[in-house]
């Protein structure tokens, strides 16, 4: 199952952030992957430099508060074991 | 801030949410083949680093401060989040970045301060990567114009005319001093006409 579905109902919100692509191959990628978490455009990167992001893909665990607790450069496998340990380890905190 | 900005900020920071966000930015398409090289680095693409002849002197319009400063744009590097060199390197620019623009509003304590702070930033990198670079894999695939050593020493140049215009004599020469050495640091590995400038800088003050 992948992490979206298997954190949905556990307070773990999953937005995927697209850097300056166009809105038909976001859509393709979206159907082609079956991408199931809300895939959002920064078309003009502004988001990816608010967030000081300077490599693809990049990934921010935010917490409740607001504040960047981790960061994961290049790809990840997302639905591993222990990538779910660790969410589930995160979500513990308060 | 761009409107978008704001909309990701007000969502993730919304009172009483009592979520974990996960934040994945990602490319989906092949369209920034089309880009400059330029903003190939910028984005940190796959990008091979080019190497240069040994003597090779980088002109102004490539290697700058400008330049570097918009390269390591972005959220703010707190010394307490920092966890990676390159944050590090982050943090020691956008503090110099803060120093420079209040040394030109002639806030010079403050100023003081934030050339401090990036000094403390950029100390860190140093004892990791202690040799700058025209453009370096800082870390990944992601190719950043890296000069540690000069910015230190841009950083002590401008404190000269600093503590001169708040009459700290005193700490003019220890200033010139390490200035002068992080330049030899950084004209061992890289040449620029940046470098040269600051070197005249320093060669400037050392006649008043």
């Amino acid at each position: 199952m992948k992490l979206h579905e298997a954190f949905k109902d556990k307070n773990l919100v999953i937005l995927k952030v697209s850097i300056k692509d166009k809105e038909e191959d976001v859509k393709k990628y979206k159907n082609d992957f079956n991408v199931s978490s809300p895939l959002l455009i920064d078309d003009t990167a502004e988001v990816a430099n608010a967030y000081g992001v300077q490599s693809h893909p990049e990934t921010l665990f935010i917490s409740r508060t607001g504040k960047i607790i981790g960061r994961a450069f290049g790809d990840k496998e997302w639905d591993s074991k222990n990538m779910r340990r660790l969410i589930d380890d995160l979500l513990k905190e308060k | 801030m761009n409107r978008l900005v704001k909309r990701y900020r007000s969502l993730l920071c919304r009172p009483g949410l009592l979520c974990l966000f996960i934040l994945m930015l990602v490319t989906v398409s092949l369209t920034r083949c089309a880009g400059t090289e330029e903003e190939l680095h910028h984005h940190g693409e796959m990008t091979p680093v080019k190497t240069f002849p040994k003597d090779y002197v980088h002109p102004l319009a490539g290697i700058n401060l400008e330049k570097v400063i918009n390269e390591n744009r972005g959220l703010k590097v707190f010394r307490e989040n920092a966890t990676t060199v390159h944050d590090y390197y982050r943090g020691g620019v956008q503090e110099k970045a803060e120093a420079e623009r209040l040394l030109e509003e002639g806030r010079w304590e403050e100023a003081d301060g934030h050339f401090d702070q990036s000094i403390r930033f950029l100390q860190a990198v140093l004892r990791y990567f202690p040799e700058d670079e025209a453009y370096r894999n800082i870390y990944g695939d992601h190719v950043v114009i890296f000069l540690p050593n000069l910015l230190m020493a841009d950083n002590f140049l401008k404190l000269l005319t600093l503590y001169s215009k708040i009459g700290r004599d005193d700490k003019i020469v220890q200033a010139r001093r390490y200035g002068e050495y992080y330049l030899s640091q950084s004209l061992k590995s890289v040449k620029t006409e940046w470098t040269l400038e600051i070197q005249k800088g320093f060669e400037g003050s050392d006649k008043k």
